[in-house]
């Protein structure tokens, strides 16, 4: 769907081409001249696209690896005696049922074959010649290696392109394709001028002779291909691509058909190759009911409507259990994802039934559930544990107080950008790859990948938008319990480990982040700098106790960085957020040294 | 603070999963001490089902399934049939995998074997220095598992199942046994890569705790530069600054402990311990510098660098230091193609390693109770895949030695082509319930409950303790 925009570059170009377009149907007296010549020269010579001989393959080779095979020198390279022997056997076997166009198959794991033929040419020309291969290619065009990728792939038509020049005379073209494991194959085709038979035939009548239609077709052909106009058939190519880039630019409407759905057969012992199973149709699991009978085969639509049917309470159970979970801790039912026998049955039953009940009947409004949520007397107790009752409800199994947990890891990083006022927070865009140790990807294969970090801005983007690699996902976060996203995950883990204690000490996004929060206090601090800085992190102020362990924290720091000036300036010049020249470098690291206590502390990671 | 702070706090410090008569057992143990502690578990399984023989694990993992043919199972029969049609009758109905729709043909073994030791064990000639120490292995010659690719079999091999998410074995056996170390994690995991095969990756996953908590996951030390990460202090923050902030954060969080009565808040202040030690024990760990130069000469390793050698190194290390479970993965062993030149490279890499381990632990008086096995998650085909071997699943190899075993016996038997295992068939989870065994557990009664089972390392079907290599 192009916007108005869209549709005004569009016809931008449209203009644009049919002014190319006027040019390249136009004859002058020039054109016309060349053609005459033209002519000339090709009755004297007509168009010989070259002659491609038979293929040859000489092979297997095998080797101890996929890269050692495609690298490895078994012969060929040194040249190609088709009728040698190996063994009192010819080593070159003729193909003949290798058709060009088409994909052929190949046999061997780490293998290699070398497919040979000859090329005869009439007249000099320039073609191209495509290929395709599984998995890696090398080609030689009369022993000049021209062409040489080391890929792990399946084959398809024209996968690698090839231009050539070639003189009068044989030619020798020499493949070699060699195999990983899986799939082994090629593909080949060449692409050399051919004048339309028709035009030839034109060219033997005599110009005078020639009907309106031939002398048209034949001065349209000459127009296609005469250097005289090369540039504005260059120039109509670029307008084409231009117009091309427009067309994919446009937000595309998807939809598809609908077809005959398949049989679908119970699969005896999982085997998908058997089809003697039941035949059956959509439906729900029998545990759940049954869908309304509808007298006509159910789709989607129907089980969409089942699950929120209003006599059907388990979606909504489901719903505000994870809801509950959100701003307690815990769901009511403690399985998530589970409300089956596997499941832990809810501590709360009539709540729950209470809470799905009142959803349901409230037209499934979100907010409103939030708010009665958020808005009870269970929700706004304090999270601490009673010090007079100690053993009343020590697990919170009756929701006596408020929960309390470490925050997920994504809130551990943002929250300390966030009051250190690095974190950006600009919505929508590509992933962002921040500050990461060097060599994570090292055991990552097929294919290998390499960790390119990113600059700027993009560094201190919410943590939402890091980048995942799948298993292999940020230490930090996954010290925090963050997911390999291998499967869907309802509910993290809440571990409390070293490595969570290594990261918040060492990681330098948190020690950018404790000297940007140091950078504040000194600028906004005032008198009362660590009550501002612990306040700003916390929401409260600090007890006198506190106070005094902070005040011996900076003093220790001081101290330290009074003797070291290169030490301070080491610390403060982590991360690539400079460091403001107008603060004393020995004073800023020494508050760098107190943001990253404050910023360690159990209560920041906690929600309570 | 009252009875039940202290009471709670201990809990987590000390069990993890303490029951309520653990938990009573610990109120006797009266008030806890300086907050300095780390947290140590001492596991589920205490007192041990039966004595042990075992109390840690190296599990040298071979990854990419070693041809059994050219390592530990000598089959003079397979050379006599080389370049022939495998027989059908080995092959009718198995699952195959890239040899699949090909024709079979016998890959007589591509190097000889010899006896070696007062056993007399047969070991392939190009591992001479694991022959040196036959006569402390248990080789086990009927291996059988059920995954014919990579990654589900490594997850059967280290889970018990074909699903991922269970716990892996070492997690198992952390989560029974606890921690005998305070300044390093209870199971760590090494990685090396070899040059004479493709490296197939291994996932993360393979080490997860699963359905237990993730502090008993494996721990993966990165075998070059620092083994963990974040392990040094920022520039400009020295040693004694870092003890500094450490102190101040404890400080700061039991003021507020005070007031809010978490119990969590002990274990984050013991774990802020433990990554502070973690930051000279682990750069001391990796200082293979300290070793003499002999120790170096006999595995033959020139500093942390990353190779197998340098990580069977790092892997005595940590067992001395008392981490528990060490499984120090080498990927280099999946030789589709010229098996015969992989081997080769190969054992260029292990062979010496290996044997200098199980040489270095007995000189120390470790090998008693420290169980090394060696092999990987399956074997390799008696069928040629070209010159190379495919993946195999009904028979293979592996090695058990020191921690209660038997040294200088070998178990079990494949057919005369090395296809099946027919005698005293060794299954993945009957391995498993061996290892528990040596540990002082009964698998039947190590499990947890997870999604409505008690799931055990060792599964629902029939598992056995192989009781004929027990010593």
């Amino acid at each position: 769907m192009p916007t108005a925009e869209q549709e005004q570059q569009l016809a931008a170009i449209d203009d644009e081409i049919a002014a190319v377009d006027r040019v390249l149907a136009t004859e002058t007296p020039a054109l016309h001249a060349a053609q005459l010549a033209w002519e000339q020269q090709t009755r004297a010579a007509p168009p010989a696209p070259p002659a491609f001989g038979v293929w040859r393959a000489a092979g297997p080779f095998t080797g101890g690896g996929f890269a050692e095979v495609h690298k490895t020198e078994f012969g060929p390279e040194r040249g190609v005696d088709v009728d040698e022997q190996v063994d009192g056997k010819p080593r070159w076997i003729a193909h003949p049922e290798w058709a060009d166009g088409k994909a052929h198959k190949l046999v061997g794991g780490n293998t290699a074959y070398y497919l040979h033929r000859t090329v005869d040419v009439a007249r000099a020309q320039t073609g191209t010649l495509w290929f395709g291969s599984d998995d890696s290619i090398r080609v030689w065009v009369d022993g000049e290696l021209r062409l040489d990728k080391q890929v792990s792939r399946g084959v398809a038509p024209d996968q690698e392109r090839l231009d050539v020049a070639l003189e009068p005379g044989r030619h020798e073209l020499l493949v070699k394709i060699a195999n990983g494991s899986g799939g082994f194959g090629f593909f080949f085709r060449g692409e050399f001028a051919r004048m339309p038979d028709d035009v030839l035939a034109q060219l033997d009548v005599p110009v005078a002779q020639r009907a309106e239609a031939g002398r048209a077709r034949v001065a349209a052909y000459h127009r296609s291909i005469t250097p005289l106009l090369a540039s504005q058939r260059k120039q109509k190519e670029q307008l084409q691509q231009r117009r091309a880039q427009v067309v994919d630019s446009f937000a595309v409407c998807i939809a598809t058909v609908a077809t005959e759905p398949a049989v679908t057969r119970v699969l005896r012992r999982g085997d998908w190759m058997d089809d003697g199973g039941e035949v059956v149709s959509p439906g729900v699991p029998s545990a759940f009911g049954a869908l309304p009978d509808l007298g006509r085969r159910a789709t989607r639509l129907d089980l969409a409507r089942w699950l929120v049917q209003p006599d059907n309470p388990r979606t909504a159970r489901v719903f505000v259990n994870r809801l509950w979970m959100r701003f307690f801790g815990r769901g009511i039912a403690r399985s998530l994802d589970d409300f089956g026998e596997q499941g832990v049955p809810p501590t709360h039953a009539g709540l729950l039934e209470f809470l799905a009940r009142g959803f349901v009947d409230g037209g499934w409004d979100v907010r409103a559930m939030v708010r009665a949520m958020v808005t009870s007397a269970t929700y706004r107790q304090s999270s601490r544990c009673s010090a007079e009752r100690p053993s009343f409800d020590p697990y919170n199994a009756r929701f006596s107080r408020q929960a309390r947990y470490r925050h997920d890891a994504e809130v551990v990083r943002d929250q300390a950008l966030a009051v250190s006022g690095l974190l950006v927070t600009e919505l929508f865009g590509r992933s962002a790859k921040p500050y990461q140790p060097a060599g994570l990807y090292q055991h990552l294969n097929f294919p290998k990948r390499r960790y390119q970090q990113d600059q700027g801005e993009m560094l201190w983007r919410m943590s939402l938008y890091t980048h995942w690699q799948r298993q292999y996902l940020h230490p930090a976060m996954a010290a925090f319990d963050a997911p390999s996203r291998e499967e869907c995950t309802v509910e993290r883990a809440r571990s409390n480990t070293p490595l969570q204690a290594l990261v918040l000490l060492n990681d330098p996004i948190l020690v950018e982040a404790a000297r940007a929060l140091a950078t504040r206090a000194m600028r906004e601090g005032g008198d009362e700098r660590l009550r501002w800085l612990f306040s700003v992190v916390l929401q409260r102020a600090p007890s006198a106790g506190e106070l005094a362990v902070l005040r011996e924290q900076l003093a220790r720091e001081q101290a330290r960085y009074a003797a070291d000036l290169d030490a301070a300036r080491a610390l403060i010049t982590i991360g690539e957020r400079p460091a403001p020249a107008d603060l004393d470098p020995r004073a800023l690291a020494a508050w760098t040294g107190v943001a990253r206590v404050v910023l360690s502390l159990h209560e920041t990671l906690t929600r309570s | 603070m009252d009875a039940f702070d202290a009471l709670t706090r201990r809990s987590f410090l000390g069990g993890g999963v303490a029951g309520i008569g653990a938990i009573a057992a610990r109120q006797l143990l009266g008030h806890l001490g300086a907050p300095r502690e780390p947290a140590r578990d001492r596991g589920v399984v205490s007192p041990r089902h039966h004595a042990p023989r075992a109390k840690r694990v190296i599990h040298l993992y071979m990854a990419g399934g070693p041809s059994h043919l050219e390592t530990l199972d000598h089959k003079p029969k397979l050379r006599e049939l080389h370049g022939q049609p495998m027989p059908e009758s080995f092959t009718r109905g198995q699952p195959i995998a890239q040899l699949q729709g090909q024709r079979l043909t016998c890959l007589g073994p591509q190097h000889p074997f010899a006896r070696f030791g007062e056993s007399g064990q047969e070991i392939c000639a190009r591992f001479p220095h694991i022959g040196s120490v036959a006569d402390e292995l248990a080789i086990i010659r009927s291996m059988k598992t059920d995954q014919i690719n990579h990654d589900p079999a490594h997850t059967l091999f280290n889970t018990g199942n074909t699903n991922p998410g269970r716990p892996s074995m070492g997690s198992w056996v952390t989560y029974g046994l606890g921690s005998e170390c305070d300044d390093l994690p209870g199971f760590v995991v090494l990685t090396s890569v070899g040059k004479g095969g493709q490296a197939q990756p291994i996932a993360a996953r393979q080490w997860s705790a699963g359905s237990l908590p993730s502090r008993f996951q494996g721990v993966e030390f990165r075998s070059k530069g620092d083994p963990v990460l974040y392990v040094q202090n920022p520039a400009g923050v020295s040693r004694a600054q870092q003890r500094g902030a450490v102190d101040a954060i404890a400080a700061l969080n039991r003021l507020h402990d005070e007031r809010v009565h978490d119990p969590e808040i002990a274990t984050r202040i013991a774990q802020f311990e433990m990554a502070f030690r973690m930051q000279s024990s682990v750069p001391e760990l990796a200082d293979l510098g300290a070793e003499p130069q002999e120790v170096l000469d006999l595995y033959g390793v020139k500093g942390q660098d990353g190779s197998f050698a340098s990580n069977c190194l790092l892997a005595r290390r940590l067992a001395e230091r008392g981490v528990r479970f060490v499984q120090v993965y080498h990927r280099a062993w999946d030789h589709h193609g010229g098996v015969k030149r992989a081997i080769d490279i190969t054992a260029d890499e292990v062979d010496r390693a290996t044997a200098a381990l199980i040489t270095d632990l007995k000189r120390r008086g470790m090998l008693e109770d420290t169980l090394v096995m060696w092999g990987g998650e399956f074997g390799r085909t008696p069928m040629g895949q070209g010159n190379g071997r495919d993946h195999h699943i009904r028979g293979f190899s592996y090695f058990l030695a020191g921690g209660g075993v038997k040294g200088g016996v070998s178990h079990g038997a494949t057919d005369e082509l090395g296809y099946h295992a027919v005698e005293d068939v060794v299954h993945v989870r009957d391995l498993h319930a061996t290892i528990l065994h040596l540990l002082g557990i009964d698998h039947e009664r190590l499990s947890v409950p997870f999604q409505g089972l008690d799931v055990r390392l060792t599964g629902v079907e029939r598992a056995r303790a192989i009781r004929q290599i027990l010593a």
